[in-house]
Formats: structure tokens, C-alpha cells, sequence
């Protein structure tokens, strides 16, 4: 179990991730969904004793990562988002390398070599060097060099960027894998489908803060049954919150000279309704989405931004 | 942290040995460059494994007194050229010129000048060779002297008969100690190369791992691992220092065996002054890693600081033969320490405590630069 507390970490002025706070169970998958720049990675370097917090606690398996750093970190697993490996050595002496690293040693680590080498794929290139591997491949060796010391806390950075679809597949599916066997799971992406259907519960974190957190269903509910419905085209943005301030059905999200963002209550029916109080705002409509609710569009109605990579 | 430090030095040098790079400049290229710059530089002082060179100049009438002289000389170690061509005797390092006449005139019993010369007019080597000129010419003196007494005349029989008789008093004359002569040949190249190589593999290969290490998130992911952090840096620095002393190892028994370089009669020290030496190197090799932020910063900026301690502490030439400002400057540079150690244990028969300070000097400079490199340390 992760126990993360009014976790904050700042860089001079900056302040990377600003009173964190969320538990992760064992046996379960936590997921971190945020942009690039939100403060994942400042999240999990703090979790795994790489950054020291600047306030608040973190506790892996009840220990302290700060005051109790070697037994913390004997528990958990890490995953970088960077492909953390010697490319000239082969996946079996990496594996070897941060299996030793752990402790690991004889007839158990041989053991376990195999074991990982084998779940990923590997076992018949582990005499191959690394730098001859695929995307895909690296980035499945990568998660083996992270679990071959069987951790009961792992940490997963982004674990699929920039992987082919057949890798991403298997690399979700080894980690479910992971959950099952009671690792407790910490998984950050910006991917929301991945977020989506691998995680049980999310914390949605932006500037370093998290803006929602709880199950994907208690997430969800947070938008209601609103859709959400991208109008493109020119806006005046007074006119625009004025025709729909009555309206209790809509809910301006974002506005701009090209774009507006509007929370919809049943969206698919009300669109000639939509569409003729645009024209009343003075408003020119050149295209329209409408999005069922999701975590995308959860994040876009609490930041008024999108998750792009 | 033991434990540690020994996982990440072992993992770091058969690492690194797997390096076609360092494979290249630890074993290959330091008897490439033993052979190379020991062949250049054996002109050096005029000392090397060679005999010293001596050009006579004699006229055509000088007799055969003078193929006598030629003869002492060699006998006093020189290997003699004659010429009489003036560009060749001006650029001799030793040039010794009969006058015409010479047998004539001695066995006129006139008063004769031989002229020697050289090029450096001090020093301890050139003093040395004028004793042994000396020698040389009192030799014939003596012989002529002998000859004329016993026989009421000298010619070439009669001088040779005498040349060859064995001496019933014979002074024997043995070096208390080294010589100071100037190391030159591979005397200096062999220790000077290995200085020189040691530092180059420490500033390049052992800083490139670690830039290469960092960039790549390795040492972010040791960070989290439960090895402590002081481990991970003992071992790195204890890596790099093992590859030095292997390093060293091979070029001492390279010199040995193909260079016939003996290594003095202070071995330990010379050992400890060379332990000390990897230790300082690897430490700046750490530093250096530190600082540098890509592969090309720390290639660059090893080769540049590799070259240019190697030049003026010593390792290319003997610093011996350069102005005495440069050789001040020499003994503020950590080669500097350890070829001045290297010159007094090897060449010059010094002893162990004449090199206590440079010991000192390495030991310090280990433990300051150690220190900078734990505090600039960076695992990410």
C-alpha cells in the first residue's frame, strides 16, 4: 500500500506538485492521469526516494521513504518512463544487474530471470543485446528489469509511451497481471483510455494539484449526464455566456475567438436548440462534437483544457 | 554500503572492460605509444639506452696518434664518427678536433691543443663527458709516455703492443647510486604514457559511463533501488580505480618485459605513489562526469584536460629538459607529482622519503577532488 500526504515538492519558486495527498491499495491499480507537466513524475520520484519532499509523507508498506528509505524501496518496483537500460549489454545482464541490484543472488535470481524474461516475451532474445531491440521490446524489458525482485509496491511511469499497439497490449496485460497477484499498482499516463480500462481508481493531478479522484464510476457521475459539445467557429464570448446563463441545461466550459466548450445535459436532443442560440449570440458554427461522458471530458470541465501528449 | 559499493564497481568494470574504446586505450595504444615516443625522444639529454655519439675531426696528417685517441675514446663509452665536414661538427652534440700534424708535433715533443666541445655547456652529463675525454687523452698521453720510455721512440706497433698488454693497476670506477641523467628513451615513456593513459581512460571512458548513465535514467533507477547513494558513488569510484591499477599493472609488466624498464629499488613506494595516482585520477574522472551534461562535454573536455596536464606535468618529455619555470609549474599539477615521484624512485635512485611529499600532495588532492565529486554527484 502507497499513503501519500499533503505531498508537496517545489524547485525554487516552482512548485512542482502541490499537497498531494491519495492511497493506493494492494491488489489494485492506481492510476495518476494528468498532462505532461502535471507532476506525475515529481509523484513518483518522491514515492520511490529519488526526490526528497519538500512537505508531507509518503509511506510504502507502512515505512517512511524519507526516515526508512532502504526498507521502502526493498519493496518496490520502478518502472521509469525513460528506457533505463545498458544498450550494449544483453536483456539477461540487465535483468541480472538490477535483480542483483535488489539483492538478488543465485539459484533465486536465475530463477527469476527466466520468470520475467519469459512473461515478457524475451526468454529467446536474452542473449541479445539490448540495442538491437524493437520500441516495443525495450520498453517490455524495461518492466522486466522493474518486477524481477518481486515487489509488492510498483511504480509505473508512463510504462507504454511510444509503444506499437501489439507491445501496449501486452505490457497492460502484465500489469493487470501484477494487480491480480496482490502488487499494489501505481500507474501514471496521460492516456485516458488506458487510464480508463486499467484503472480502479484515478486521481486526475494538474499543476501539481489533484482535481478528482475516486473510482472511474464516481468520477464519471461527477459530469452527470452531461455530454460535452466542442462548437467550432467565431465566438464573442459575452454574448455567447449571456444567451446560455439561463439555461440550466448548459454550462459554458471554455470560450475563445475560434472554439467554445459547452457541458450539455442530453446533448444529441437539444441540438437545434444548441445550434439556435448560437445563432442568437451572434456566433458562426463551422463544426460540432458531441462527446459522451468521460474522464476526458471530466478533465476538460474541471481545467477547461484538453489532455493532448 | 560495502556491499554496495563492491556490487557497483564490479558491474562497472566488467562493464566498462567491455569496452572496445577502453580495451583500445588501456591495452593497445599505451605500447603503441611506449615504443613511439620512447624511439623519438631517446635523443633526449644524450642519455638513453644508446652509447653517447662523439665526432672527431681529423686532418689528414694527424698520424696515427690520432686513430689512437679514437680508440680511448671508445673505450671510455662513446661511439665515434669521424667528419671533417663543418655543418656535421657544428651540429654534433660532442665534437672533439685534433689540430693538423698531431703525431708529428708530439713526437716533436711541441705542445698540441685538443679541442671538445659540446652543445649544453653545464650539467652534471656534460661535466661527466669531459672527465671522460680526459681520461681518454691523459690514456694516450701515458701510453706515448710509457712507449718512448721503454723502447727510446713510439710508432703504431709499439703503441699498439702497449694498448693491448693488460694494465697491472687498473682503478675501477662504480656509480654511488643512480646518475641523475635525465630519463629519456622508454625510461621516460613507459611511465610517462602510463600517467598519461591512466588519466586519459579515467577523463573519457569512466565520465562518458557516467554521463551516458545519467542521461539514460540508470542512476535514477539505482536511486531508487535500496542500495544507499554513498555506496553507489564508493563503487563508482572504486570502479574506475580498479580499471586504473589494472591499467598500470599491464603497462609496468609491458615495460618490463618488452622495454627492459626497472622500476627502482623502492617498490612499494612506487606502488603506493601509482595506487595513489589511480585513486586521484578516478576521482577527477568522477568530477568530470558530474559536470559534463552530454557524451561530447566529456570526451572534449577529458582529451583537452588529459593532454594538456599530461604535457606540462611531464609525461611527453622529460620535464627535466624544460626551463626552470616549467618545471616549477610542473610540481603545482597532479602529474607533475607523480612524474617527479616516478624520475627520483626510478631514475635517479632517490629513496622512498624524497617522495614522501608527492605522496602526500596525491593523497590530498585524492581527497579533495573525491570530495568535490561526492558533492556534485548527481543521480539525475
Amino acid at each position: 500500500m502507497i499513503e501519500v500526504a499533503q505531498l508537496r515538492k517545489e524547485y525554487g519558486d516552482l512548485v512542482a506538485v502541490g499537497g498531494v495527498s491519495f492511497t493506493a491499495e494492494t491488489g489494485a491499480i492506481f492510476g495518476l492521469l494528468g498532462p505532461n507537466g502535471a507532476g506525475k513524475t515529481t509523484t513518483i520520484g518522491c514515492i520511490s526516494g529519488l526526490l526528497e519532499p519538500t512537505a508531507g509523507t509518503v509511506r510504502v508498506r507502512g515505512h517512511d521513504v524519507v526516515r526508512e528509505g532502504t526498507r521502502a524501496k526493498a519493496s518496490l518496483g520502478v518502472v521509469p518512463q525513460e528506457i533505463a537500460l545498458y544498450e550494449d549489454l544483453s536483456a539477461g545482464e540487465n535483468v541480472r544487474f538490477w535483480g542483483q541490484a535488489y539483492g538478488l543472488g543465485g539459484s533465486k535470481l536465475r530463477a527469476r530471470m527466466t520468470d520475467v524474461l519469459e512473461i515478457t516475451g524475451l526468454l529467446d532474445r536474452a542473449d541479445d543485446r539490448v540495442d538491437q531491440f524493437s520500441g516495443g521490446m525495450k520498453r517490455r524489458l524495461n518492466f522486466a528489469c522493474g518486477i524481477v525482485h518481486e515487489p509488492q509496491v510498483l511504480l509505473l511511469d508512463e510504462p507504454t509511451v511510444g509503444v506499437d499497439p501489439q507491445s501496449r497490449v501486452r505490457l497492460l496485460d502484465l500489469v493487470r497481471e501484477q494487480a491480480n497477484q496482490g502488487v499494489c499498482v501505481l500507474y501514471t499516463t496521460h492516456y485516458m483510455e488506458e487510464a480508463q480500462s486499467m484503472c480502479d481508481r484515478l486521481a486526475i493531478i494538474d499543476h501539481g494539484h489533484i482535481i478528482a479522484q475516486g473510482s472511474l464510476e464516481e468520477l464519471q457521475a461527477q459530469m452527470g449526464e452531461r455530454d460535452l459539445v466542442r462548437v467550432s467557429g467565431s465566438f464573442d464570448e459575452n454574448d455567447l455566456r449571456r444567451v446560455f446563463s439561463r439555461d440550466e441545461d448548459v454550462e459554458v466550459v471554455t470560450v475563445d475567438d475560434a472554439q467554445a466548450t459547452l457541458s450539455v445535459r442530453q446533448a444529441s436532443s437539444k441540438l437545434p436548440t444548441l445550434l439556435a442560440a448560437l445563432t442568437r449570440a451572434d456566433s458562426e458554427v463551422r463544426d460540432i462534437t458531441v462527446s459522451q461522458p468521460s474522464l476526458e471530458s471530466l478533465f476538460i470541465k474541471l481545467t477547461g483544457k484538453e489532455l493532448r501528449e | 554500503m560495502l556491499r554496495a559499493a563492491w556490487f557497483i564497481a564490479r558491474s562497472d568494470v566488467a562493464y566498462l572492460l567491455r569496452q572496445r574504446e577502453t580495451l583500445l586505450w588501456t591495452f593497445l595504444m599505451p605500447p603503441v605509444f611506449f615504443f613511439f615516443i620512447g624511439s623519438v625522444t631517446g635523443g633526449f639529454a644524450g642519455g638513453g639506452g644508446s652509447a653517447p655519439s662523439i665526432t672527431v675531426q681529423s686532418p689528414e696528417d694527424a698520424g696515427f696518434l690520432a686513430d689512437h685517441v679514437v680508440r680511448r675514446i671508445e673505450e671510455q663509452g662513446f661511439e665515434v664518427t669521424r667528419s671533417s665536414d663543418p655543418d656535421t661538427l657544428a651540429a654534433a652534440r660532442r665534437r672533439l678536433i685534433l689540430p693538423a700534424g698531431f703525431t708529428d708535433s708530439v713526437a716533436a715533443q711541441k705542445p698540441v691543443k685538443i679541442e671538445f666541445a659540446t652543445q649544453s655547456d653545464a650539467g652534471v652529463d656534460t661535466q661527466y663527458d669531459q672527465i671522460r675525454v680526459a681520461r681518454a687523452v691523459y690514456g694516450v698521453l701515458a701510453d706515448v709516455i710509457v712507449s718512448a720510455d721503454a723502447e727510446g721512440t713510439f710508432d703504431p706497433a709499439a703503441i699498439e703492443r702497449l694498448a693491448d698488454e693488460p694494465r697491472p693497476l687498473q682503478l675501477t670506477v662504480s656509480q654511488a647510486g643512480n646518475r641523475a641523467e635525465i630519463p629519456t628513451g622508454f625510461e621516460q615513456s613507459v611511465p610517462g604514457t602510463m600517467v598519461m593513459f591512466t588519466l586519459l581512460v579515467m577523463l573519457t571512458g569512466g565520465a562518458v559511463l557516467l554521463v551516458i548513465e545519467r542521461n539514460q535514467g540508470l542512476l535514477r533507477r539505482l536511486a531508487s533501488s535500496p542500495l544507499p547513494r554513498r555506496g553507489v558513488v564508493l563503487g563508482k569510484w572504486g570502479g574506475r580505480l580498479f580499471l586504473g591499477l589494472v591499467q598500470i599493472g599491464f603497462a609496468m609488466l609491458v615495460g618490463t618485459l618488452f622495454f627492459k624498464i626497472r622500476w627502482g629499488p623502492d617498490l612499494p613506494m612506487l606502488l603506493a605513489i601509482l595506487l595513489t595516482w589511480g585513486a586521484l585520477a578516478a576521482a577527477l574522472g568522477i568530477l568530470l562526469g558530474n559536470l559534463a551534461r552530454t557524451e561530447g562535454q566529456s570526451i572534449g573536455l577529458g582529451v583537452l584536460a588529459s593532454n594538456v596536464l599530461a604535457a606540462l606535468g611531464g609525461c611527453w618529455w622529460p620535464i627535466e629538459v624544460t626551463p626552470q619555470w616549467m618545471q616549477s609549474f610542473a610540481l603545482t599539477l597532479p602529474t607533475g607529482w607523480t612524474m617527479d615521484a616516478l624520475h627520483k624512485l626510478v631514475n635517479f635512485g632517490a629513496g622512498a622519503t624524497s617522495v614522501v611529499p608527492h605522496l602526500l600532495a596525491l593523497v590530498v588532492g585524492t581527497l579533495v577532488l573525491g570530495w568535490a565529486a561526492v558533492r556534485t554527484f548527481r543521480f539525475q
